[in-house]
């Protein structure tokens, strides 16, 4: 785990250039290009606002929740991009890996620093639309303040997290080629299953008693997801001006140095297979 | 000093009989694995030592393990058996249908492929000009690579693992491509790196 990193770490300039190509690409074919950055979390909140907050007319506990919504929506856009495009980024790759001889480590790591960089672009928006409720509207409940100081420490919170399930995805990858549709699936029920639509103390409140089941037990597991408490996190820093809950940022920031570590670990011993099994 | 030198080498790859892509002939494959695959030697054995200065040419049929060799030379693939030494730089040339960037652009693809073969942007910077003259795409040079002729890429590509001066420099089947001229001045930039190139399909150059 140790050499695969002092690798990666001595091919600093392949890692940015190989950045610098992913960020030069992905929109270098369309029309819009980088404004789609902006323009993606923008519709995806739309449409869950449309939905859940006017036809269901769930979103009042929250409001205002369009501003809720897109707090969560964009960090889960960025995660599950990047790890959907990790998952295949070494087989669509096989022209590099077949040619040169480099950490193929590189290539998802490559993915996750564009990303993070196309997120902060993505929080644009993001405070915009807050500002807006804020200034234009005047929503109590909203409070730009002080605690945008945050950001850095939760984009580094999310950084590890989207870098260890990159680095363990593209691994399995190679081997499982259909690993990619199943990430689909598997990304849409982890998106519902984080507080993206509702809030962590959403999964108490009204609910004791119902199906025999001990509601405050379910919601201790449910502390464990570390999404949860990322997208909870955001809304805290920009939307209501509190301070994150630190607890639940410590613990997955450690879930996602546990993810960091198994992936070097993987990649090193698997790494020689992949030319041949590609 | 030897510069490469492969000792006992042997890559195997693992052949699997059936390439059905139906579900219950992948499950019966892998419930009888062993039965469904079988292993093949591409290379074994294989032992020499090259020298600063000296190039190294490989002639065989097809199948024979040029490419394969070509592979280990370039740390690419991995010894299954025995070890391979290499010590400097390696530029490779193994192919033309990749090795690049298809939707960046050439110049973009230079810095790419350096990066690649661990450069620095600064060392890259400094041999642009004599890849670019190299080249002779002219304008071309800031268009992407998709729109290239393979003959431009053959250009593009021999340009930058030449002009780059790297320690070793490996080509496999490349030599035939591109028109007279450009395969003159390929031979003189051969000469440069090593001394003289003969006709055959697979080398291995040294510097």
């Amino acid at each position: 785990m140790i050499s695969t990193f002092r690798i990666l770490w001595r091919r600093r300039p392949l890692i940015r250039a190989l950045t610098v190509s992913n960020l030069r690409t992905v929109h270098r074919n369309t029309f819009l290009g980088y404004l789609w950055w902006l323009i993606d979390p923008i519709m995806m909140t739309a449409v869950y606002a449309v939905v859940v907050g006017f036809i269901f007319k769930r979103g009042g506990f929250h409001k205002p929740y369009p501003a809720f919504i897109m707090c969560g929506v964009v960090f889960w856009k960025s995660f599950s991009s990047t790890v959907t495009q990790a998952v295949n980024s070494i087989s669509r790759n096989e022209g590099l890996v077949k040619s040169y001889s480099f950490p193929k480590a590189a290539l998802p790591v490559s993915l996750v620093l564009s990303g993070s960089i196309t997120f902060v672009f993505a929080l644009v928006p993001v405070l915009l639309l807050v500002l807006f409720y804020q200034f234009v509207m005047g929503v109590s409940t909203v409070n730009v303040s002080w605690t945008l100081v945050y950001l850095p420490l939760l984009l580094a919170v999310q950084f590890t997290i989207t870098l260890g399930a990159a680095l363990m995805f593209s691994c399995f990858g190679v081997f499982f080629k259909d690993l990619g549709n199943i990430m689909t699936h598997v990304l849409r029920v982890v998106w519902y299953l984080s507080a993206g639509l509702y809030a962590i103390s959403d999964i108490v409140k009204g609910y004791d008693g119902l199906l025999g089941t001990d509601w405050s037990r379910i919601r201790s597991y449910y502390l464990l997801n570390p999404f949860a408490h990322i997208m909870e996190g955001y809304r805290s820093a920009i939307l209501y001006g509190r301070t994150p809950d630190l607890a639940g940022l410590a613990l997955a920031f450690c879930i996602g140095a546990l993810w960091v570590f198994v992936g070097l670990r993987i990649f090193q011993s698997k790494e020689r297979k992949f030319t041949k099994f590609i | 000093m030897s510069i490469i030198s492969i000792h006992n080498l042997g890559i195997r790859y693992t052949v699997y009989k059936s390439r059905s892509r139906s579900l219950s002939h992948r499950i019966l494959q892998s419930v009888s694995r062993e039965l469904a695959r079988r292993e093949f030697w591409a290379l074994r054995q294989v032992t020499f030592d090259v020298n600063e200065g000296e190039t190294l040419g490989v002639i065989g049929r097809n199948g024979a393990g040029k490419s394969t060799l070509c592979m280990a030379a370039a740390q690419i693939l991995s010894p299954d058996e025995g070890n391979v030494t290499v010590r400097g730089r390696v530029a490779p040339i193994l192919s033309l249908r990749s090795g690049y960037n298809k939707d960046l652009t050439g110049r973009e693809n230079i810095y790419l492929c350096g990066a690649l073969m661990g450069y620095k942007p600064s060392e890259i910077r400094a041999r642009e000009q004599s890849i670019l003259s190299f080249a002779e795409l002219g304008e071309f040079i800031d268009n992407p690579v998709r729109n290239y002729s393979s003959g431009m890429r053959t250009r593009l590509a021999f340009s930058v693992a030449t002009s780059i001066d790297p320690d070793v420099l490996v080509l496999d089947e490349v030599l035939g491509v591109g028109d007279a001229s450009f395969r003159k001045k390929k031979r003189g930039a051969n000469a440069g790196v090593d001394g003289e190139g003969a006709g055959d399909n697979t080398r291995l150059a040294f510097d």
